[in-house]
């Protein structure tokens, strides 16, 4: 236990090499170490202690938070995808243009509307509609 | 002894119980000396001493000694978290411990070799009082245990250096008060 080379000869502290243990010690200690077996033998063995120690408990944790991510990302993508309704009526090209033959043909156009969202942790999801606005 | 030492912590890992009997001769009066140094009570430092091997037997099953020629600073590590818990439980464990210094176990033949031993230990133990933790545990494992300077380290959970100039410092201290 000792480095013989780095031994010191402190002479302070040798009665404290006398100091006696009780005989109850060996008892004590042999008891202690009976009952460390016994609950030794009562963990569970790897796999289920790794489980039990490192997954279960932030297991339910990690799991709620992604299904509330999960969900708001759905409620989102769904509030995309619905169709758009302008509040403002499209407003008509003027003037209209004739044809040849007098028949006043309808102009058709093509609008592009792009409809941004930022959702947290994820990014901003951007999305495109075209649609036909036909003059009236 | 460092096979040695690997093939009773391969025991010991098994359960066999001759391993820990081996384990008990080499550490079991080292560790209640380490406590009792510090605690000063006979019975507190016999409970924590089953409360060390105890946690020692938990915590090789789990395989947290993985080099068994640290067994000596692994043990005494373990002493070390017994006490410190113990120093939370209680406010302060060894104030006012002069009512129990007479009951300094030592064992001598013949009543006047006893009584002059227990008032040696007793002077030990005043002298060691001066210091604090972990100043009083390094000394401790140190010139009483005569503990390796790296098991030492590794029990208390500080660096080589730091053992080093504390047992300089503590030793000097020492040497001042006695002149």
């Amino acid at each position: 236990m000792s480095d013989s080379h780095d031994r010191d000869n402190n002479t302070f502290f040798e009665p404290l090499k006398q100091i006696e243990s009780p005989a109850s010690l060996r008892a004590a200690n042999r008891a202690a170490i009976t009952q460390a077996l016994a609950q030794a033998r009562c963990r569970p063995t790897w796999p289920l202690s790794w489980w039990q120690h490192r997954v279960s408990v932030p297991l339910p944790i990690v799991a709620a938070v992604l299904a509330v991510i999960g969900l708001q990302v759905i409620f989102q993508v769904y509030a995309l995808r619905k169709p758009h309704q302008s509040p403002v009526p499209i407003a008509r090209e003027a003037p209209s243009a004739l044809t040849a033959g007098g028949r006043e043909e309808e102009p058709s156009r093509i609008r592009y509307q792009q409809k941004s969202v930022y959702i947290a942790g994820l990014g901003t999801i951007y999305s495109a509609e075209f649609h036909h606005a036909k003059e009236m | 002894m460092s096979e040695l030492n690997r093939q009773r912590v391969e025991q010991m890992k098994a359960g066999n119980e001759t391993a820990f009997e081996w384990l008990l001769d080499c550490f079991e009066r080292p560790v209640y000396r380490f406590l009792f140094c510090s605690v000063r009570d006979e019975g507190l430092a016999v409970e924590l001493s089953g409360e060390v091997f105890g946690e020692f037997v938990l915590a090789l099953k789990a395989g947290k000694l993985r080099d068994s020629d640290r067994l000596a600073g692994f043990i005494f590590g373990i002493a070390r978290n017994v006490l410190r818990r113990t120093y939370r439980r209680k406010t302060d464990p060894i104030a006012n411990r002069s009512e129990t210094l007479h009951q300094v176990p030592c064992h001598k033949p013949s009543a006047p070799e006893q009584l002059i031993l227990q008032e040696e230990v007793k002077l030990a133990l005043q002298r060691i009082s001066r210091f604090r933790d972990p100043d009083r545990q390094v000394m401790v494992l140190r010139f009483v245990e005569g503990l390796r300077l790296q098991d030492i380290a590794e029990a208390l959970d500080i660096s080589l250096s730091q053992v080093k100039v504390t047992i300089h410092r503590c030793r000097k201290k020492l040497q001042d008060s006695r002149a």
